[in-house]
Parts: C-alpha cells; sequence; structure tokens
C-alpha cells in the first residue's frame, strides 16, 4: 500500500508541475485556453491529493503499522476520533494536510474563476507554483508512505500522548494550518494584480471572501489552542509568550491589519501599496511560522523533533522575499500615481493608517522578544547592546509591552468607526466623547452590577446587609492594573460606539423607507454588511478585551495543602476540601484519583449535621478524627500467604500505594484494585496472573472464598461465604506484618452526596494516570461565570488523605472565549459571498446617513 | 503641510517606542546559559535571573518537606551537572530523563535556585527522543519475541 501511495504522490507532484506551466503559460502568452486548461488540471490535482490523503486514512484506519508514519503516532488501541487525527499528528501528515488542503482551496477557486483571463491564470499559476513547493517536499524529503527497511514493521503503535487525546487539541492542529494555508489564495490575488499589470482594488474585492476565511480560520486555531491551554494545563493562563504562540500570532497580526487596509483600499483607493505589503508579509509569516515551530531555532516548550524541513522553509521565504520584492518595486510608481491622497489626519483613513502602525509595532514587539535569545548570541550584538551573555524575556515581558500597545488597539477600534471619511467634523468629536462618556458609565453600571450579583448570594447567607456583602464579594477579587482598567473602560467605549452609530443608521433608514426602527436596524446588515458586520465584529473585540483585562488582574492564586474538612479562602469563596476517592477507567484505560471541593460561601459554617453527613457521603475518612483505620488482609495457610506474597501483588509502605483495598461488610467483600503510576502498566499483563494466584488462594480455603475478577475492569473480588471467615479476612494477624502498606481508604465505594439545595458546588478535580504514559495528568476543573471563573486543580500531597490544592480566580475569563467566537463567527458570515444582496428600495439622497462626505447626522 | 507634522510626529513615536522596547527587554531579560557557563559563571551572574536547560538527572530528584519543595539535578549532553532546588507546584510532565528549561538565579553555592520549571514535551506523538534514523533499530528491539517490551 505503501508503494502505491508513494506513486500517487508522484503523480499529484508531476501534475502540479504542469499546472504551473499551464497557468504561467497561459497568462503570460495571453491564451485563455491554457489557462482553462490549468484551471481543470488544478481540479485534477485536489482530486488526486483527496485520493492520497484516502491512503493514509486508510492506513491509519486499518492499523498497517508497517507504515513508519502509522506505526509512530498511532496504537491498536486508540479511539476513533483520535485515530483522525492522527493523520495530521505528525510532521509527514502536516504536510500531506497542507498540500490537501491548499489543492482543495485552490480547485474551489478554479471552479469559480472560470474566465481564461490572463489575470485568472497569473492566481491560478501562484497557487500551483506555492502547491509545488509542498509536493517538492512530501516527494523528496518527508513522505508519510516510508516503510520500515528491515522489519515488517512492530505489531503495535507508539500510541499517543494523553495530554494530547484531548477534542480541543484534536481540532487546533487543523483550524491552524487551514488558517495558514488559507493565506496563500490572497497571496497569489495580490501577485495576480501586480503581474498583469493592474492598478485598481479588483484583486481586494475578489480575494475577500478567501481572506476573511483566512482570518476567520486563523482566529479559530489560536483561539482553540488558547482554549485547550487553560483548560488541561493546570496553570491558569491561555497564552504564554511561548515562541511557537508568537509564531502562529504573527500573521495573525499582519493579517488584521491589512484586513482593515483592504477595506480603505476598496472604498478609498488609499494605502494600495501598504495593502499589498502587508497581503504578502502575512503569507511569508505563515511560512514563517512554520519555519521557526519546526526548527530548534529557539527554546521552546512545544518542541519537535529536528525536522530535515527547515532548510527548504527557509529557502522559499528567500525566493518569495526576492520574487514579491522585485515586482513590487518594477510597479511601485504605477501603484502610487492613481492613489488617493491622506488630506486629513483625523479622519478615519487617518485613524486606520495609526491602526496599521500600532499593529505592526505589535508584530516588531513579538518578533523581537521572540528572536532576542538568537539575535543576542552573536557576540556583535552583544557588544552593541552591552550585553554578557544571551538575553532571553518571559511573558511577563510581552504582557508588560503589549498592554499598552493593546489599549490603544482598544481606543481606535472605538473612535476609528465614528470618525468620517476625508475629513474630520466637529460632530464627530462631540460623538467621540459622548459615547466615551457613555461606555464608561456603562462600565461602571456593569461592575456594580457585578458586586451586587455577588453580594445578595453572601447576604442571603450570612444575614449581613447587602453594601457589606457586595464590598466584601469585590474585596476578595484582584483589581487589573492601570491598563485593564483602560481596556474596560475601551471596551465599554467600542460598545457605546456600535450602539450610537447603529442606532442614528436605523433612524435615518426608518425614515426614509418607512420601515420600523427594529427592522430597519436589522436590515442595516444586509444592506451594508461590511459596515455592520464590521460593527459586530469589533463588539467581539470588546468581549475579548475584557477578558483580556481580566487576565491582567493580578490573579488570585493559592497553593496550599489540605486535609480532608479543611478549608481554603479565595476570592470571597471558601472552598473545603471533602476527600478522594478512585476509579478505574477501563474504556480510557486510566486510573483516576478524584479531589471533592466544596465551594462554599465565605466564612459560613457547615450546618451541625451537615458535617458527618458530608464526610460519610462522600466516604472519605476524616484527618481530623484520628488516623485513617486500617485493614490488613491475612490469610487462612501461612503458604497462601506466601505464595501471594511472592507474586509482588502488593508493595509496603514508603512507596505510592498499590492496592486500594475497598472493604464492603454488608456483602463480606473484599475489592482489590490496582492504583498507582509505575505498575499500572503493568496491570494488564499480570493481572490475569493475579487472578489465578487469589483463586488458587480461594481453593485453599475450601470454598469459603470466592474469586472473581474480570480482565477487562481490574478488581478482584473476594467474598466469604461466612462472617467468621470474614473476620479472618480482615483480622490483622502475625504474618500480616508485610502487608502494612495495604491501608483502608474507604468503606464505601459510593459517590459523593450533593449538598443541601442552593448552597455552593462542589468541583471534582482529578489526577489521571493513563496505562500508556509515563507521567500522570491533571484535570483541572473550573466554574465558569459570567464574570468569574473558580478554577480548582488537586495533586496528592503527602499524607495519605491530604491532597495539595492549587485555587484560583480568575475574573472575566469568558469574555475571551466569547470574543472569539463572535471574531469566527462574524468573519466567517461574512466571507460567505451573498450574491446580490435584497435591499430595501434605494431612497432619493444618501442612504444610511453615514457620516462621510462631511455631511452631519 | 499637516501630512509632515504627522510624519514626524509619527516617526519620533515609533523611535521613541522602539527604543523603550529594546531597552526593557534588556533590563527585564533572562539570561541564556549553558550548563558549562553555569558552572564556571562569574560571581557578578549571581543572583541575576538565568535560564538553563539540560536533562533531569536519574535518581537525582529528592522532594522535600512538602508536595511544593524538592531538589534535583540537570544534566547536558557531555554529562556536566548542575544542583538545583525547586519551590513550587511541580508539573505533570516532569521526570527523570525529561529535558527542562529552568529559570532561576544561581547562589553562591553554584547551586540553581529554580523559580520556573518548563518541561519539554516530547515531541507531540513521537516517542521521546529517538531519532528517525534508529526507528528500525529501536522497534525491532522493542517488539522482540512477538510481544512488547517496556
Amino acid at each position: 500500500m505503501q508503494h502505491f501511495g508513494q506513486i500517487l504522490v508522484f503523480a499529484s507532484f508531476l501534475l502540479t508541475a504542469g499546472t504551473v506551466a499551464l497557468a504561467l503559460g497561459g497568462a503570460a502568452r495571453r491564451r485563455p485556453d491554457l489557462v482553462r486548461a490549468a484551471g481543470q488540471a488544478t481540479r485534477a490535482v485536489a482530486w488526486l491529493n483527496a485520493a492520497i490523503s484516502l491512503v493514509l486514512v486508510h492506513a491509519i484506519l486499518s492499523h498497517d503499522f508497517s507504515n513508519r508514519y502509522v506505526a509512530s503516532y498511532t496504537d491498536s488501541g486508540m479511539p476513533l476520533m483520535y485515530l483522525l487525527t492522527a493523520f495530521w499528528g505528525g510532521e509527514k501528515g502536516a504536510l500531506l494536510f497542507w498540500v490537501l488542503t491548499l489543492s482543495l482551496l485552490a480547485g474551489a477557486l478554479a471552479r469559480v474563476r472560470r474566465d481564461g483571463s490572463p489575470y485568472t491564470g497569473w492566481v491560478l499559476g501562484v497557487t500551483a507554483a506555492t502547491l509545488l513547493f509542498f509536493d517538492v517536499l512530501m516527494v523528496f524529503a518527508s513522505s508519510p508512505f516510508e516503510g520500515f527497511l528491515t522489519t515488517d514493521g512492530p505489531p503495535d503503535g507508539s500510541g499517543l500522548n494523553p495530554l494530547l487525546m484531548n477534542p480541543l487539541m484534536a481540532v487546533h492542529p487543523p483550524f491552524q494550518l487551514a488558517g495558514f494555508i488559507a493565506y496563500t489564495i490572497p497571496f497569489a490575488f495580490a501577485s495576480a494584480s501586480l503581474l498583469s499589470g493592474r492598478n485598481d482594488a479588483a484583486w481586494v474585492r475578489d480575494s475577500r471572501p478567501w481572506y476573511l476565511l483566512a482570518w476567520s480560520l486563523l482566529t479559530a486555531g489560536l483561539a482553540i489552542g488558547g482554549l485547550w491551554a487553560y483548560l488541561e494545563l493546570g496553570w491558569g493562563g491561555f497564552w504564554g509568550w511561548d515562541p511557537v504562540e508568537n509564531a502562529a500570532l504573527l500573521p495573525w497580526l499582519s493579517g488584521t491589519a491589512a484586513l482593515h487596509t483592504s477595506s480603505l483600499d476598496m472604498r478609498r483607493a488609499t494605502y494600495r501599496r501598504w495593502n499589498l505589503v502587508l497581503v504578502f508579509v502575512t503569507f511569508l509569516l505563515t511560512i514563517f511560522a512554520t519555519f521557526l515551530t519546526r526548527s530548534q531555532l529557539i527554546q521552546s516548550l512545544h518542541s519537535f523533533s529536528n525536522s530535515v524541513l527547515t532548510p527548504f522553509f527557509l529557502y522559499f521565504m528567500v525566493v518569495l522575499v526576492a520574487f514579491f520584492g522585485l515586482l513590487l518595486a518594477y510597479r511601485w510608481r504605477g501603484l502610487g500615481a492613481s492613489a488617493a491622497r491622506l488630506s486629513h489626519v483625523w479622519s478615519r483613513e487617518g485613524l486606520v493608517l495609526v491602526n496599521t502602525l500600532v499593529f505592526v509595532i505589535c508584530l516588531f514587539i513579538v518578533l523581537w522578544g521572540t528572536l532576542l535569545p538568537k539575535i543576542s548570541e552573536s557576540s556583535a550584538v552583544q557588544a552593541a547592546l552591552g550585553l554578557e551573555q544571551a538575553v532571553d524575556v518571559g511573558p511577563e515581558w510581552f504582557n508588560m509591552v503589549v498592554a499598552p500597545v493593546g489599549v490603544i488597539m482598544v481606543l481606535l477600534t472605538a473612535a476609528g468607526p465614528l470618525v468620517p471619511y476625508r475629513t474630520g467634523t466637529p460632530g464627530a468629536t462631540r460623538t467621540l466623547a459622548r459615547t466615551a462618556v457613555a461606555g464608561l458609565a456603562a462600565a461602571l453600571v456593569v461592575a456594580i452590577l457585578f458586586a451586587i450579583s455577588r453580594g445578595s448570594l453572601l447576604a442571603g447567607l450570612t444575614g449581613e446587609g447587602l453594601p457589606a456583602a457586595a464590598w466584601r464579594a469585590v474585596k476578595g477579587l484582584a483589581l487589573p492594573g492601570f491598563w485593564g482598567l483602560l481596556s474596560i473602560a475601551g471596551a465599554g467605549w467600542i460598545v457605546a460606539a456600535v450602539v450610537t452609530d447603529w442606532r442614528r443608521a436605523a433612524a435615518t433608514r426608518a425614515a426614509v423607507t418607512g420601515e420600523r426602527a427594529v427592522r430597519a436596524a436589522a436590515s442595516l446588515l444586509r444592506a451594508n454588511p461590511r459596515r455592520f458586520g464590521g460593527h459586530l465584529a469589533h463588539l467581539g473585540v470588546a468581549l475579548a478585551f475584557l477578558g483580556f483585562a481580566g487576565g491582567a488582574a493580578k490573579i488570585v492564586r493559592k497553593d496550599v495543602v489540605l486535609d480532608p474538612m479543611d478549608r481554603l479562602s479565595i476570592g470571597g469563596t471558601d472552598l473545603i476540601f471533602l476527600g478522594t476517592d478512585e476509579r478505574y477507567d477501563a474504556g480510557g484505560q486510566y486510573a483516576s484519583l478524584r479531589s471533592h471541593v466544596l465551594a462554599w460561601p465565605a466564612g459560613k459554617a457547615l450546618a451541625d449535621g451537615t458535617v458527618e453527613s458530608l464526610v460519610a457521603a462522600s466516604g472519605a475518612a476524616s484527618g481530623k478524627a484520628g488516623t485513617a483505620p486500617e485493614v490488613e488482609l491475612a490469610f487462612a495457610s501461612a503458604a497462601a500467604a506466601a505464595e501471594f506474597h511472592a507474586t509482588a501483588f502488593m508493595q509496603t509502605a514508603g512507596q505510592r500505594d498499590f492496592v486500594k483495598v475497598l472493604v464492603v461488610p454488608e456483602r463480606r467483600e473484599v475489592q482489590l484494585a490496582p492504583f498507582a503510576i509505575e505498575t499500572l502498566r503493568f496491570v494488564p499483563r499480570s493481572f490475569h496472573r493475579q487472578i489465578e494466584e487469589m483463586k488458587g488462594l480461594a481453593a485453599a480455603t475450601g470454598g469459603r472464598l470466592t474469586v472473581t475478577a474480570s480482565r477487562g475492569d481490574p478488581v478482584i473480588t473476594v467474598r466469604a461465604a461466612d462472617d467468621a471467615m470474614f473476620k479472618a479476612l480482615t483480622r490483622p494477624s502475625a504474618g500480616a506484618a508485610a502487608w502494612a502498606g495495604v491501608r483502608r481508604v474507604k468503606d464505601r465505594p459510593t459517590e459523593v452526596a450533593v449538598v443541601p439545595a442552593g448552597m455552593g458546588m462542589t468541583l471534582r478535580p482529578e489526577m489521571r494516570f493513563y496505562a500508556k504514559s509515563e507521567n500522570p495528568t491533571t484535570e483541572v476543573r473550573i466554574d465558569s461565570g459570567l464574570f468569574t471563573d473558580l478554577y480548582v486543580a488537586a495533586t496528592p500531597g503527602e499524607g495519605s488523605q491530604s491532597m495539595s490544592l492549587t485555587a484560583m480566580v480568575n475574573p472575566l475569563m469568558s469574555g475571551v472565549w466569547l470574543g472569539s467566537l463572535v471574531l469566527i463567527l462574524v468573519t466567517l458570515g461574512l466571507a460567505v459571498p451573498v450574491g446580490t444582496l435584497r435591499t430595501a428600495p434605494a431612497p432619493a439622497r444618501a442612504p444610511e446617513g453615514e457620516p462621510e462626505e462631511g455631511v452631519a447626522p | 503641510m499637516a501630512k509632515k507634522i504627522v510624519t514626524v510626529l509619527i516617526a519620533v513615536a515609533v523611535l521613541g517606542g522602539g527604543v523603550a522596547i529594546v531597552a526593557s527587554s534588556m533590563s527585564s531579560g533572562v539570561f541564556s546559559l549553558t550548563i558549562a557557563e553555569a558552572q564556571s559563571a562569574p560571581e557578578r551572574l549571581a543572583g541575576k535571573e538565568l535560564k538553563v536547560t539540560g536533562d533531569v538527572v536519574s535518581g537525582s530528584i529528592r522532594r522535600g518537606a512538602t508536595p511544593f519543595e524538592m531538589d534535583f539535578a540537570i544534566a547536558d549532553k557531555e554529562g556536566r551537572r548542575l544542583d538545583c532546588h525547586y519551590k513550587g507546584a511541580i508539573p505533570d510532565p516532569f521526570a527523570e530523563g525529561r529535558e527542562v528549561i529552568l529559570q532561576g538565579a544561581l547562589g553562591t553555592d553554584r547551586k540553581l535556585e529554580v523559580s520556573k520549571i518548563t518541561v519539554k514535551c516530547p515531541s507531540k506523538y513521537q516517542e521521546a527522543g529517538i531519532a528517525e534514523d534508529r526507528y528500525d533499530d529501536y522497534y525491532g528491539k522493542k517488539y522482540k519475541d512477538g510481544h512488547r517490551n517496556p
């Protein structure tokens, strides 16, 4: 099967090369037939690459471990969903994914643009040339269809790191990659415009849907990555300014700048050159990001194995810069000739220019911080900057420097859409001031509402007055710093500005068309999607910045070791650690140590009787009442005991408990379950041996003990036929010294009961030990409120019952995710080409009364 | 005229901003050192924030009195060793043999007082540290006798 795949790859490579020749030749020689043929060939290539992908998917699904890629990234036990995600899991698969996605996009492009014009030929040609580059990589350097030379492949694969067996991590790479890949199309359009000598914004209009698609995919990739980090990694943040993260952020920054300049290019024919440069830079940065993540250039948390592709990407970037640079230089003056001049600074155009600069500055900041370790390694740079060693900067520096830049972005986002084109007017200044004040007031109102809502909950429970309770609730939280507060005010301003603009436009439209106000407001979105879609997107920005401000708040965080029934006070809430239980999940193949943490109103005592009932329900032995009761196993005969001991099924105290013993008196049962990191991987192999041993033990007692066990769920149940046997089974005996490490962890295998209704809430963070992994993973639990997230993680403490708890209160976190969602959905919605919009009949004068052309609303 | 003023203003702001950024990155920067450099570090680097990378030495991990404290040592490819002491939550993937990036300050006893540990994830879904050219060898040994050896 490998060979078949290889042949297809080679065929695809040849066909793509042919496409390039056809497209470029047809464009240069003005031969519509060649260009159309190139279009057909592009679609054929798409089909071919789809076939290649199917071959790989088949190899993965059929567990064809003679394929080296399949053997490295999958194993026979993997669930279906993660098998499919293994397609892009490794570098070779990711390369094939890149080729597949790009050719599918190119195929769609060819389907849509079927005129044989040279312009289309250039577009198809540049896209195909990029595709050819990746094909070359696949054919000559890094193919997913390699086999093993000396063996037929291992009988089982290596499987997946469980940290990555998470639905979010499964979808993050394709979105991220697709975002990068999709930027090829706008780049192709830009190149085509330059190559065909055109000097208009047609390429911007044509590429706009593709551009928006690419931007929304990239935003989705970044957001999903951040969400995964927040939920899975256990440090409470979502962006670590790691070099790989930064590399993906760079094209997003230039891409967002290009989004705004292109809008202006279409409308006002300004910033044409900026626009071209930005689109090119965005595409270049996607290649740079891929290069940076695959190379060992910068020390990063995300380490990839040393890739052979690194130098290829470097050469490709050089070629790209040379190509586009020369092209741009050749057409430079022509481009400037017809562009409009910037007449007034305080106009929309001026603000967009400032906005672009801000994004570019942000880009350089991120680039500088990321590359600094490498730059400062050279002694020339060290001499110039007065350093003795190479220097590195951490997240604190990034957060410190990017914060003011971010705030400027927020302020521009609010002010920009309110300012007229070409000339600023006094009216605009008044509007700006009024909306700013309104926004500030709105932010204050929201803050007060928040305090009231949390305070009323407390007040109801503790009986104190509302103001005092509200103050106490808010006091427990951290304040965002200066920039954070400014962000919040700025976000309020954005909302006020959007509402004002929309309201005014709706009022004017209603007056003209006679629609009712609400209907007018809604139809505005259809009538002018770019402007009002932009407003919606800016609302998403406001939400996101609220989240960033919250993240900037000195996060209240505590790391404490707790015994059962201990309390931890954080952010106005008490966390009561109830205890732990353990379970084994056969499907996921992990053992889990689960902590039960009760979030309880601060200062409120647990009601009388509640304490005992909670403890009993949780099944956790109370550390307060003395040491946990211990039970030791004894056997009917010394020989049986010795035999049992010899199987090394038990380990003594001082090491992690291997066995948990659950005693169920009603059924006269003792359950033995394995639970340890180091030894868990031995369970599947040796477990059936343990079963045999225990069965031998049962036989030795003449049947008064019965042993049942199941392979799928490694619990050995030993049941005594009568009370006497049960006593013997659980009574400490002379030979029991060797079993000192066996302890009763709980005596009832039940779930934690829910606490009295309306009070508190139980969070259950886990520690998972996967059979196939070498290290445990911490599963945090987050209670996401509208305003705050309560974040709890627990890892084993030193005592038998204690856990070390990490608790955090993260304010306004949901803003980031909601804001990102809004941005992604709005942009996707705008990307869909609506064709002819159904609008109300065009009225006599300027329709929506926009504050353009200097007309006062 | 307005445009010229604006251009000058913008240029000044950008330059000023650039200088501020570069300067701040120098002052809050953390020096990256190899273990060899850390071992022979001169006195003036004592107490300054450093970044060192290395592999955790097997058998060197000693947990402290609380779960938030431990001693360990890291080594580079040539076997040079650096002793470390860490106070804080221990990251999940931290284990012997893993490659770690440590941030901390050198004490006078040449021991690194670590403030932050970053463990490098083994290459995405792959067996840690197995180079591709050794796959055949590795898998052959691993699956000798028809079943998987640990």
